[in-house]
């Protein structure tokens, strides 16, 4: 019952994209002209450390844009209807599981264009692309929590940015040591403690998240 | 409170040129560094006093405005 | 009088910690070593030293002063004693065993055991072998003086360890009560629980604010620097952050219940981060503080018995002092809600 309401709203969710294809395509563009702008101005970037960071800054805003509307975009007699016909638990499990296809698909599309862009300097590329991964799901959950809050305030994109990326940043700063560790070349104790601490937090946050949503959806 | 922040403004810099050296020759030691890096620690004590006495300085200011205001809805 | 028995143990602590902290001295140290010669092996040469704190002209007749160079001793033929804090040592000529650092130390009854590691060096290559070994005469190595310890590029500074780190712990302790209180909100959603969350917050972001100030003049006098890049740092940085961002969620929410409830899950998020910057990234890395990354903590040796009580006094003091600051502004806040 419940895993068929889940898999019905996650659905929708991806109808509703398909249905208004400008929403994906904007953040696909967002990504490749960040990245071109990247490029512009550095040429090419020969830090292992900044090249790095680049990338996972770049994917934070790009988990802002995108996430922003998953709750915004309701209007608020349709969210008031898919409450009383849905678990509203089972409406954040399902943003977050489209969030999360979301966001890695992109992650691994920008991680693609950055370096045919920029360069691909990381030297375990299995690795370094399952910290896109592992990173890009833990942020993807974290930001569909922050924009049903933000959603509640205001709603606006400074205001996601504003409770974002404070709260998030534990999440960005594992990805980017596990990806550093992964662009060294090194993989030890230490990389697969960053791993770990990515898949501990994307279950606390989301544990929270589904914890604490009763509380959050009424008006 | 523009005269406060100017005081911890003043502070700041004048630590800021006695510490900037760090070599523990005697001299340098005894005049720059200040008494064994007393300095800092008075410097650390004064601030968290002034931080604190300013908080409950504004806070005094707020509770005066807030009982202007109970007396005045008490006459109306 | 009674009821309010939690605030006098407060100011009763932090008098204490106060009185404690400032009074106390500094255990007795070396603070520089200076030789005569740059090659140690050819002829005598002297040390001069300067001491801190120490009893130098007071202890002279039980005074003893040697060099050690993997593990081996050589004693000073005559200490001269200037004054206090001044002595000049006389040492027989020595090539080092290995490297050419010599450790030194000096002894007295009143003074304990004084090492200053790596004190002389010299540019001697030869490594034929220390010629005269003596054995000091240490009756003991314990130094029977209440004090605090003497450590290098501390010194006095020391001492903000009960200044500095109790406004960091205060700040945790007030984001903790904020955290019950929003709990406690959830449960039954009486907003005066809301209220007492939101007024704690402001107070250690005070706390936090300070804890920020001091501990950056603090580092420009031991590390050298405004801010150094540390993950403890950060991580506190960032959580207040997360907590200014609190405020402005706060402000953009106008009906007062669920700006309760939303602000309450929010600062729930931030909580947990909160632990996992400051308690378990800085485990992961590398960091000046102590207890992360090969720093000794403080329960082991920085933070020795002479230190202890004053620094528990300290925090406990300031926490007591955060939750009364942070209950009168809740009382005001009430007030104001019943007139207006």
């Amino acid at each position: 019952m419940w895993t068929r309401q889940i898999g019905k709203l996650v659905k929708r969710e991806l109808l509703n994209e398909t249905r208004q294809q400008y929403a994906v395509f904007g953040i696909i563009l967002f990504v490749v002209s960040t990245i071109f702008i990247a490029r512009f101005s550095f040429k090419a970037v020969k830090e292992i450390p900044t090249w790095n960071a680049l990338f996972w800054i770049i994917m934070l805003f790009a988990a802002v844009t995108g996430i922003a509307r998953s709750f915004a975009q309701e209007s608020r007699g349709k969210l008031l209807y898919l409450y009383t016909v849905a678990d509203p638990r089972a409406l954040l499990v399902a943003k977050m599981i489209y969030n999360n296809i979301l966001l890695v698909a992109l992650g691994l599309a920008g991680i693609a264009i950055y370096g045919f862009l920029i360069g691909f300097p990381a030297q375990n590329v299995g690795l370094y692309i399952l910290a896109v991964v592992l990173g890009c799901s833990a942020l993807a959950s974290g930001f569909t929590m922050i924009s049903a809050i933000a959603s509640k305030g205001g709603n606006n994109f400074a205001l996601m940015a504003i409770l974002g990326f404070p709260v998030l940043l534990p999440v960005l700063m594992a990805g980017i040591r596990l990806s550093k560790f992964a662009a060294d070349g090194l993989t030890g104790d230490g990389a697969w403690q960053y791993a770990g601490l990515l898949i501990a937090l994307n279950v606390a946050v989301s544990a929270l998240a589904y914890l604490l949503f009763p509380y959050l959806w009424r008006d | 409170m523009k005269k406060l922040a100017l005081l911890v403004i003043l502070l700041i810099s004048f630590t800021g040129t006695a510490f900037s050296q760090s070599s523990m020759d005697e001299e340098i030691f005894k005049t720059l560094r200040g008494n064994a890096s007393m300095n800092v620690v008075i410097v650390v004590a004064m601030l968290i006093l002034a931080g604190i006495f300013f908080y409950l300085f504004r806070l005094d200011r707020k509770l005066s405005k807030l009982e202007q205001e109970v007396n005045e809805g008490k006459k109306s | 009088m009674l009821r309010n028995w939690w605030k006098f143990l407060g100011v009763l602590l932090l008098a204490y910690s106060i009185y404690a902290g400032l009074a106390t001295p500094l255990a007795p140290g070396i603070i520089s070593a200076k030789s005569s010669a740059t090659y140690t092996s050819d002829s005598t040469f002297t040390v001069t030293v300067f001491g801190y704190n120490t009893r130098f002209q007071t202890e002279q007749s039980g005074l003893q002063a040697w060099l050690m160079n993997n593990d081996k001793p050589v004693c000073a033929t005559r200490v001269e004693v200037i004054d206090e804090t001044h002595a000049i040592l006389h040492f027989p000529p020595v090539a080092p065993i290995k490297d050419p650092l010599f450790t030194l130390k000096m002894h007295s009854a009143g003074d304990g055991l004084l090492v200053m590691e790596n004190a002389i060096w010299t540019a001697d290559t030869v490594t034929a072998g220390l010629t005269q070994v003596c054995q000091p005469k240490v009756a003991s190595e314990d130094q029977n003086y209440h004090a605090y310890p003497f450590r290098y590029i501390l010194y006095e500074s020391i001492r903000n360890l009960f200044l500095h780190v109790p406004m960091w712990f205060a700040m945790i302790a007030l984001l903790s009560w904020s955290l019950y209180n929003n709990f406690k909100y959830l449960r039954g959603f009486n907003i005066n629980y809301d209220h007492r969350a939101h007024e704690s917050v402001k107070v250690a972001l005070v706390f936090g604010m300070l804890g920020l100030i001091t501990g950056s003049l603090w580092a420009r006098s031991t590390w050298g620097a405004w801010w150094v890049d540390d993950t403890k740092l950060n991580g506190t940085a960032i959580t207040m952050l997360s907590y200014l961002a609190y405020l402005v969620l706060r402000n953009s929410i106008e009906d007062e219940q669920k700006r309760a409830r939303v602000s309450a899950i929010y600062s729930i998020f931030a909580y947990v981060m909160m632990l996992v910057l400051i308690g378990l990234l800085p485990r992961l890395n590398d960091s000046l503080h102590p207890g992360n990354g090969g720093n000794p903590a403080f329960s082991n040796y920085d933070l020795d018995n002479t230190m202890r009580p004053v620094f528990y006094a300290a925090v406990l003091g300031w926490i007591i002092v955060g939750i009364w600051i942070s209950g009168i502004r809740y009382r005001m806040r009430k007030l104001k809600e019943a007139h207006t």
